[in-house]
């Protein structure tokens, strides 16, 4: 039954395939609608059933962003290094963790006792707001009143892909759709020419939940994030093949639509419009992708304050890719950015050494996006997130029920620090608090379906109404259990 | 109080009857109001959130009729039958009280007038409740009445004219016999096809040229590997394991299977029976325990620290929910944390479900235990089965030999005078309830010796057996949530004398009582295996007896000494936590040693083990099933966490569609049988329906994911229900009987086109009006463009393999693996070849929709976006073929440009091109020949036939079939 919610699934399924066609309109394909007397928009040439209240491009109300920067630190890395004063834990170093910590609970490698590990790294206060931050975030001391931390950030994944999935997709299994394929299925997008959702990876592997991370799941495939590359072909068989010339493409493409237009006339499938618009979208998306994430142009000053290096696949170039594509109108970014699962098993795994050198990079890259982002005018509408899929214990790893050869701390899911810029988001504002060596939250916890339901917010979508019919499910990001907007970080 | 509510539905059923046979006469004329199609969305979508199966806020749900139908005036049901006057639910959603009136304000606008008008009708006439459509068996009915009874070809053609006769509707003109073939021969066998096809086709005047056709088509080998893709999707085939590491898994002989099962047309039960519960049959041969391999596509976790009891649970809740959706069209999943928001189906019914699968022996390990060796060489196969067979028959002799000697009485107790252990290790011992037996300590590592000295009594003077108890350290608690496991790497006995060293007494033989460990106990008998295991958890105690080569003849004061050596240094500690030793002076092992008898036995296993290990084979993981006496126990885990274990389950199918009168089913052999019997109202209709989607690009039922209540209504629920019923019983569950029947049709045949006015009509075409025309599939855009470049390798099964796709797309952490562009016959395969990495799915296919295969995926949403224009336009894949393609075209024998065109274009669309469309190819390729330079056209690449090429395949009526 709910046929009234099928039929606005099925209409949905239409709209998808009707925007293109509509931007579509817009370009060479619009003279050719005007011929065949479809000039609205080519909205007559279509069938036309998409129950009009669920046009997924209006938001709910009014957003106080439109786009999205979300920079995940795959592998997880210590809230303890970065953000989370615990003076008490310093004072505790070394001693064995009290039964009370371990009793009932599981941990991915932590076996028997282990021993408490203090701070790695001195701390200080920053900024008129007076957040602690550790000496490894020199630069974002520039940016850290623009800033809103969550403290008490939770999850219930203690494995990275299942924890990736969970913050990525609401749900810890695959198969589900990722925050930014429902944010771009309830918005649209704003650019023609480029992917709507775009993924950049860093630190030289996936995250460790694959392309699952930005998986449409059970929404359509247009949903999807598409990777693009800082190196190679930006966009996956963007670049014509060897032996096609720009203008021998346009040809091509050319005589597909005139024969397409004929098969129109033959057949009358709504389908081959809609095919028509994709090959002039995809020819001008040859185009402008290229344009896009080609940083040569970008200013001496510019690759040096984010520490870009054209050619090169590393946050900091995504960092600048991301404000690129924003202002070009991609409405969703994701960075992942591997190599922070600091366990202490090897000296790229440990906090002294690994994880020192990856905050150097994110620190100034990080940073730098946001002044630069700031500076354009651009954080205002654009919501940045920073954050990994769990935390790190207070304990240091004893994995196989020894200590390890370096500093390290295992997964932990049950308080870790995240962080909010940008548009509707509280600067300089700390939300959430967790008890004397940061091991729970005691106040304002945050789950991730929490975090889902403030971004859609901030994007002027009210969680429960952004949903897509599947199984016989109002499927929703925020799932069937309570998600909560969290009211008080917004500005 | 829930578990009557069946026999309350049925008192107050046969009340309603009475009452609606009381009424009738001077009532009003209106129709009857239809429960099903009428009222139920009423209460689907403005009651269910607050009163439905998950809320049933003050009790009432409009899931369960008993909760709110009541059978008199004054029993506090808010539906009086016959009388809306009285009845609560009128008054409430009538009030003018905003306070009073349901759905409260922030929950929803009011009923409309016209669906409160239904609801007061429905009550007037007796509150009628029906069974959902779906859950009621298939219903067969006499070949209607139509207006063209002429046009009809097969009996459902039939069923399409009746509804069009009452719609108003006619059968559009036949499709084009070219038009025809294309679409058969891409429905059929997943190829276009070739021109010589189309050729004898279009010549042959005689009026059984369909059928021909449609029997070549159903005999080629193609065939199977058409309709593998979409069963694989539904079977979640992936060669590889998913989650972080995404490692390779050998699966690949389960594809292989499916595609012989197809081409063999096995008839659907049988195929069935063998993918869920061919272990369980009688006699399994290979093939049926290949079969089971459908439900070891679930998803590894091999990330480091993760629980493989999380990941086991999740694998079988994945074998329940693929299961209900595959063969019963149910979201079963949606009850696993709480009754069902929709169907009466309970939480607890979720999990009798799950129970068929919670016994089978996989354990989310590493190495995907348990696996079947599957010899390469079918001709192997029956002598592989045979020898299974031997050696399983032997094993069991022996293990029925030495089962009693599990019995406590025939050992004694070992007292335990020390216990020490390596490393930070701390090991405690005491006598517990009469039995001594050692503990470890909160502190545990990884890789420790354990050294356990036990002092025998003066009178004890001969030792001719020990026993070894492994425990968890909870007993209580493991038989709720599996604690962890242990692998006992080496197990050395010493004997102990007042006044000498230590004396090693070497053992001989070792016996579980676990019949099919992962690893046994006589692999502690050597350093270099693996070890005794419960692996990787514990639930219960595990047992050992150790033999010695010679009889231990004790000294007085001589002690037994164990040096227990735990080699693995997994992060999951695969130590033993709590132990007990035992030993016996019974003459029995000194016989059997003395006899030789157990060595003979375990001999002639060894010769029969080599002897198998001489057939070539690969090992494949499958379903096997715990013995009796390890069977888990299932439970009902809260909110679907299996940290919170709470009631106790045993197997049954939902009620909602388990026929009152069935016979209980004990095991997953008994569920694969019911699913396929007339008691099942669902698997036919399910998948006649997948079928019809497949062919049409929609389902008679549309949400083809979803036969429930909140799911679509048929399109043509005769026609439905007679394509189940003829394929279940006329047609003998055979796939290719029923899509020679379908494809022969007139509904079928018809032309796909279709004015403006008829489309925005009927977009979805559910009335069938129209032939179909839907986009390729992946595979087949993929193959396709390797028929007509004429390089596709005809070669079928065996391992996947890589066609070219762009460097850098590998990137999984901790997983070495690379893809390494496949050169020769394997570059040219059909797309169902092609390796499916879960994490990076090959982008060619992705790009048209292929699902990642994480999960079970019923229905492909068709996409059309500007990327698959990228992929068919640049990829190197597709432009490799699309140059051979021109080659074809340039060297096809005729002179004229224009006519190697239209030969060109025959090929890609199986059309003629109109001379319009003709003419605007021939321009084109001017123009490409005054851009590329002549003098250069050496290379394929820059061949301007090699540009037309790629503009024909990319042409909207080459992706379309």
């Amino acid at each position: 039954m709910n046929e009234p919610n099928e039929l606005r699934r099925i209409g949905m399924e239409w709209e998808t395939r009707r925007q293109f066609l509509l931007s579509g309109a817009l370009g060479l394909g619009s003279l050719w609608l005007s011929q065949v007397g479809m000039a609205n928009g080519g909205e007559r040439a279509l069938p036309d059933n998409a129950d009009r209240e669920s046009e997924p491009r209006a938001p709910h109300f009014r957003p106080r962003a439109n786009r999205v920067i979300y920079l995940h630190m795959a592998g997880a890395p210590s809230q303890l290094e970065l953000f989370e004063h615990k003076p008490e834990l310093q004072k505790l170093d070394g001693q064995d963790c009290p039964a009370e910590f371990l009793s009932g609970k599981r941990f991915a490698f932590i076996r028997g006792v282990p021993q408490l590990l203090g701070p790695v790294f001195p701390y200080r206060q920053a900024g008129q707001s007076g957040a602690w931050l550790s000496d490894r975030l020199v630069h974002f001391e520039k940016v850290v009143d623009k800033v809103c931390l969550l403290h008490a950030m939770q999850t219930d994944q203690f494995n990275h892909a299942p924890a990736q999935l969970l913050v990525m997709t609401g749900n810890q299994g695959p198969g589900h759709a990722s925050a930014g394929s429902w944010v771009t299925y309830g918005l649209g997008t704003e650019t023609q020419d480029l992917p709507g959702y775009v993924v950049l990876l860093s630190g030289g592997r996936f995250p460790d939940a694959g392309k699952s991370a930005w998986s449409a799941g059970f929404l359509p495939s247009v949903y999807q994030g598409v990777q693009c590359r800082s190196s190679g072909e930006p966009v996956l068989f963007l670049s014509n093949p060897p032996g096609t010339s720009r203008e021998m493409r346009a040809a091509e493409v050319e005589a597909i639509r005139q024969v397409n237009e004929l098969t129109y006339r033959e057949i009358g499938d709504p389908e081959t419009l809609t095919r028509i618009a994709q090959y002039e979208l995809a020819y001008r998306m040859q185009m402008s992708a290229s344009d896009a994430m080609d940083i040569r142009h970008e200013s001496a000053e510019t690759l040096e304050m984010y520490g870009a290096k054209p050619g090169e696949e590393s946050l900091a170039n995504n960092c600048l890719l991301a404000r690129r594509l924003i202002e070009r109108g991609v409405r969703y970014v994701q960075l992942f950015d591997w190599g922070w699962d600091s366990h202490g098993s090897g000296v790229n795994e440990s906090l002294n050494f690994g994880f020192a050198d990856k905050c150097r990079l994110m620190d100034r890259s990080v940073t730098a996006l946001l002044l630069d982002m700031e500076r354009r005018g651009l954080l205002d509408e654009t919501l940045v997130v920073w954050g990994g899929e769990f935390g790190r214990t207070p304990m240091r790893e004893n994995r196989g029920g020894k200590p390890m050869e370096y500093a390290g701390r295992d997964h932990h899911p049950h308080a870790f620090t995240i962080w909010m810029a940008g548009g509707g988001v509280k600067p300089g504002f700390s939300f959430g608090e967790t008890d004397s060596i940061g091991y729970f939250p005691v106040k304002d916890a945050v789950n991730p379906r929490d975090l889902h339901a403030t971004i859609l917010h901030l994007l002027g979508i009210d969680h429960r109404r952004l949903t897509f019919r599947y199984q016989g499910l109002d499927q929703k990001l925020t799932s069937v259990k309570p998600a909560r907007v969290i009211s008080e970080i917004v500005a | 109080m829930r578990t009557d509510r069946r026999g309350v539905v049925g008192l107050v059923c046969a009340s309603v009857a009475l009452l609606s046979c009381a009424r009738h006469d001077g009532e009003r004329a209106a129709p009857a109001i239809s429960f099903a199609t009428q009222v139920r969305p009423i209460f689907n979508q403005h009651c269910i959130a607050c009163h439905g199966g998950i809320k049933q806020t003050a009790g009432i749900s409009f899931v369960y009729r008993d909760t709110i139908v009541g059978t008199t005036a004054d029993d506090g049901k808010v539906v009086v039958p016959g009388n809306p006057d009285e009845s609560e639910l009128i008054a409430r959603v009538s009030s003018a009280d905003l306070d009073e009136r349901m759905p409260p304000q922030n929950h929803g606008g009011p009923l409309s007038t016209d669906e409160i008008g239904i609801l007061r009708q429905w009550i007037a006439e007796g509150a009628r409740w029906e069974t959902h459509w779906a859950f009621e068996p298939p219903k067969r009915q006499p070949i209607p009445k139509v207006s063209q009874a002429e046009w009809c070809r097969t009996k459902f053609d039939f069923s399409v004219m009746e509804q069009w006769d009452r719609l108003g509707l006619t059968p559009n003109r036949p499709a084009d016999p070219a038009t025809w073939l294309r679409r058969v021969s891409f429905d059929l066998i997943g190829l276009p096809p070739t021109a010589e096809e189309l050729d004898a086709f279009l010549s042959d005047a005689s009026p059984l040229s369909r059928e021909r056709v449609v029997d070549r088509l159903l005999d080629s080998p193609h065939f199977g590997e058409r309709w593998a893709s979409p069963w694989l999707d539904l079977a979640r085939y992936a060669d590889t394991m998913g989650y972080e590491k995404d490692l390779r898994r050998e699966i690949w002989p389960f594809r292989d299977w499916v595609i012989r099962a197809l081409n063999d047309d096995m008839p659907f039960d049988q195929f069935t029976i063998k993918q869920l519960a061919g272990d369980l049959l009688p006699n399994a041969t290979m093939d049926d325990r290949l079969a089971t391999a459908f439900h070891r596509n679930t998803q590894t976790n091999a990330e480091g620290g993760t629980d493989d009891e999380e990941y086991r649970v999740a694998a079988v809740i994945d074998r329940a929910n693929t299961t209900a959706q595959v063969w019963l069209g149910l979201t079963l999943g949606c009850a696993q944390c709480h009754d069902h928001p929709y169907e009466p189906i309970e939480n607890a019914e979720y999990y009798r479900f799950l129970a068929f699968f919670n016994n089978t022996r996989d354990y989310d390990t590493d190495e995907e235990f348990p696996k079947a060796a599957i010899p390469y060489d079918r001709n192997q196969w029956e002598t592989a089965d045979q020898l299974d067979r031997d050696i399983q028959s032997r094993k069991q002799q022996i293990d029925a030999s030495v089962e009693p000697w599990f019995n406590d009485n025939r050992w004694q107790n070992a007292k335990v005078e020390s216990a020490q252990a390596t490393g930070s290790n701390e090991l405690f011992f005491d006598s517990v309830d009469g039995l001594w037996e050692v503990r470890t300590g909160a502190s545990l590592a990884a890789g420790s010796t354990y050294t356990i000295d036990c002092p025998l009594p003066p009178q004890v003077t001969r030792v001719t057996a020990v026993r070894l108890d492994a425990l968890p350290l909870d007993l209580e608690a493991a038989a709720k949530i599996p604690q962890p496991g242990f692998i006992l790497s080496f197990i050395k006995l010493q004997l102990m004398t007042p006044d000498q060293d230590p004396i090693d007494v070497p053992l001989r033989f070792a016996f579980d009582d676990d019949p099919e460990p992962f690893y046994s106990a006589s692999e502690s008998l050597d350093p270099n295996l693996q070890g005794w295991s419960s692996y990787p958890r514990q639930s219960q105690i595990n047992r050992a007896i150790f033999v010695p080569a010679e009889p231990v003849i004790c000294p007085p004061g001589g002690k037994l000494r164990f040096v227990l050596e735990h080699h693995s240094s997994s992060e999951h500690l695969f130590q033993i936590r709590r132990a007990r030793f035992w030993y016996s002076g019974d003459d029995f092992w000194a016989e059997q040693t003395r006899q030789d008898a157990l060595e003979l036995d375990h001999c002639e296993v060894a010769y029969l083990q080599w002897m198998r290990s001489r057939l070539n084979s690969i090992s494949v993981p499958v379903l096997t099933e715990l013995t009796a006496e390890w069977q888990r126990t299932t439970f009902v885990y809260h909110r679907g966490s299996f940290l919170e274990p709470t009631e106790i389950v045993t197997p049954s199918t939902p009620r909602v569609i388990a026929s009152a009168a069935s016979a209980p089913l004990a095991n997953r052999l008994d569920l694969a049988r019911w699913l396929t019997s007339r008691e099942n109202p669902l698997a036919a209709r399910v998948f006649v329906n997948r079928i019809w989607n497949e062919l049409f690009g929609t389902g008679l039922v549309e949400s083809i994911e979803n036969f429930g209540s909140s799911g679509q209504f048929p399109a043509n629920e005769a026609l439905l229900d007679c394509l189940a019923i003829r394929f279940q019983s006329e047609l003998g569950w055979r796939l290719k009987q029923l899509l020679r029947e379908i494809v022969l049709s007139s509904t079928y045949g018809q032309d796909s086109s279709a004015d403006p006015a008829a489309w925005s009509a009927d977009p979805r075409n559910r009335n069938l009006a129209r032939g179909p025309r839907n986009r390729l599939t992946a595979e087949m855009i993929r193959d396709q463009a390797l028929s007509v470049a004429g390089v596709m390798s005809e070669k079928m099964y065996g391992p996947a393999v890589m066609p070219p796709q762009p460097d850098g797309l590998w990137l999984s952490a901790y997983n070495g693996e690379s893809w390494h562009d496949a050169i020769g016959d394997d570059r040219f395969r059909r797309a169902v070849y092609t390796f499916c990495k879960r994490t990076s799915g090959y982008p060619g296919l992705l790009s048209f929709d292929a699902p990642t295969r994480d999960v079970c995926v019923v229905k492909r949403i068709a996409t059309n976006t500007p990327l698959q224009a990228l992929v068919t336009l640049n990829d190197a894949a597709f432009v490799e073929l699309a140059q051979a393609f021109g080659q074809r075209i340039k060297n096809c024998g005729r002179a004229d440009p224009r006519d190697k065109i239209a030969w060109g274009y025959r090929l890609a669309t199986s059309r003629i091109p109109s001379p319009e469309k003709l003419d605007r190819l021939l321009e084109f390729y001017r123009e490409i020949c005054k851009s590329t330079d002549p003098t250069k056209v050496n290379a394929a690449a820059a061949s301007p036939y090699s540009i037309v090429a790629s503009a024909l395949l990319n042409l909207d009526e080459a992706l379309t079939k």
